[in-house]
């Protein structure tokens, strides 16, 4: 069996079956479509697949995802380029369904390239209402901008904004903060996107995590919801990131309860001798053994005041 | 550099989307126009639109509607896609057979009864799917028969033309 990197072997103890986690890691994703509303219904989309000869099963908790098996190349087909969906893990699909926006609402993605994300929360605004998709890289702007296009999503408005400066003249109801991260989440023996380990990266990245978390908080009213997530298992840029902020901040914060059909485990309370707020328990680090899916971390925050 | 449309533009909205496609004009009065220049941009419009749009730099919005060509406004293939269960004219309906020759010869021969010369939206067994250009002989002299040419984005051709051969 292939080696586990160090940095994922350090997280032994946080996992609840370690001999599951890590054959689940050597096993390849399997390949999840989200239907797109926008482009065609949701009968046409599953006749499709069906002609196709794939074999399909919808997603419990995030309805509008369907997990295909025998499709290669998903984003080569016919269907594909005429938006009919789009290839999207299905725990990437979860911050969006937690954070559950309503036709109307005002929403910023603050980290959204390359806008998977983005176009869900539109479908689950059913094209009404400010969406704003941010995103410092401009190279990756015009992947989303791509995207927003082949998609046909209706309200999107596309800023290129430091996540750390985006100003604070509007407000919004909801923020989905997916943040920039190591990435461990997205490993696989055989293939994935993560970072190799490196100690001033991680610090780098929640001193980034930090300040766009913080500005998430200042943006969204009181009252507002604010999801942040990330790709990766790493304490340090998931719970003590929640929990500085927490601290730190100057408007009242609450971690607000997940739902309870969601998979996974609950935050943890201390991480290499820091104990962190018990209300973090309320938060959800997703793994590949529940999900078959990456690796991800949910936390949903209200701000008070 | 984006900006809101003016007159001019948004007049070239209401003369190819609500005039010769008969897209009903309020469902275009849904949309908040913007143009680059040599494109316009359709983006829904919201109660707090306003707002946002004065306090933030918006980089790009919404869906390109309308592409300038020459002197002419050609819609764009996701503009009749999205606006497609509204298009009720200069729509010519193609059978999976015409829509396969459409896209390997990428032109297709005949007269269309009740379509005027210019941009028309293909419409195919799943509803709206691109532009087409049609040559009415009535408008060209000499031609006795007229012209349907694909604007099909050549990207998307390929795509469409699997979407043929495997879906029908």
């Amino acid at each position: 069996m292939a080696e586990i990197p160090q940095q994922i072997e350090r997280l032994r103890d946080l996992v609840d079956d370690w001999s599951a986690f890590t054959e689940a890691l050597h096993r390849p994703l399997p390949t999840d479509l989200r239907w797109n509303p926008f482009a065609v219904t949701r009968e046409r989309f599953e006749e499709m697949l069906s002609h196709q000869g794939l074999k399909w099963t919808r997603m419990p908790v995030s309805p509008d995802l369907y997990r295909v098996e025998g499709l290669t190349g998903p984003g080569l087909t016919w269907a594909f380029h005429m938006g009919w969906y789009q290839p999207q893990g299905f725990t990437s699909t979860l911050p969006p369904i937690i954070l559950d926006p309503q036709p109307g609402s005002n929403v910023l993605d603050l980290c959204a390239s390359p806008g998977g994300k983005t176009s869900q929360l539109s479908a689950q605004m059913m094209g009404h209402g400010v969406l704003v998709a941010n995103d410092i890289n401009y190279n990756r702007i015009s992947i989303l901008a791509a995207n927003v296009e082949r998609l046909g999503v209706p309200n999107v408005l596309i800023c290129s904004y430091r996540g750390q400066n985006f100003p604070e003249r509007f407000r919004f109801d909801h923020v989905l903060v997916d943040a920039p991260c190591t990435g461990e989440g997205t490993f696989r023996v055989e293939g994935g996107r993560y970072r190799e380990d490196d100690p001033d990266a991680r610090g780098f990245m929640s001193r980034t995590q930090l300040g766009i978390l913080g500005k998430a908080l200042r943006v969204v009213r009181p009252g507002g919801t604010v999801l942040y997530s990330t790709c990766t298992y790493a304490p340090e840029e998931d719970e003590a990131v929640v929990a500085t902020v927490i601290e730190e901040s100057e408007v009242g914060v609450e971690v607000v309860e997940l739902p309870e059909d969601l998979p996974g485990s609950p935050g943890i309370d201390m991480w290499e001798g820091r104990t962190f707020p018990r209300e973090l328990s309320r938060t959800r680090r997703f793994w590949p053994h529940h999900t078959n899916s990456w690796g991800f971390y949910c936390a949903l925050l209200c701000r008070l005041s | 550099m984006l900006s809101c449309a003016g007159s001019a533009e948004l007049r070239a909205v209401q003369e190819v989307l609500v005039e010769r496609f008969g897209v009903p004009a309020r469902v275009m009065e849904e949309w908040m126009i913007f143009s680059t220049g040599s494109v316009l941009w359709g983006l829904r419009d919201a109660p707090d639109l306003d707002a946002a749009l004065g306090a933030l730099r918006i980089e790009r919005t919404g869906l390109p509607l309308l592409r300038r060509v020459g002197e002419r406004w050609k819609p764009t293939t996701v503009a009749l896609q999205v606006l497609g269960p509204h298009v009720s004219k200069s729509l010519v309906e193609l059978t999976r057979e015409e829509l396969d020759q459409l896209l390997s010869e990428a032109a297709l021969r005949g007269t269309r009864e009740g379509v005027d010369q210019g941009y028309v939206a293909l419409s195919g067994p799943d509803g709206v799917v691109g532009c087409g250009l049609y040559l009415d002989p009535r408008a060209e002299e000499g031609k006795e028969e007229g012209l349907l040419c694909s604007q099909f984005p050549k990207a998307r051709w390929k795509g469409f033309s699997r979407y043929l051969q495997e879906e029908h």
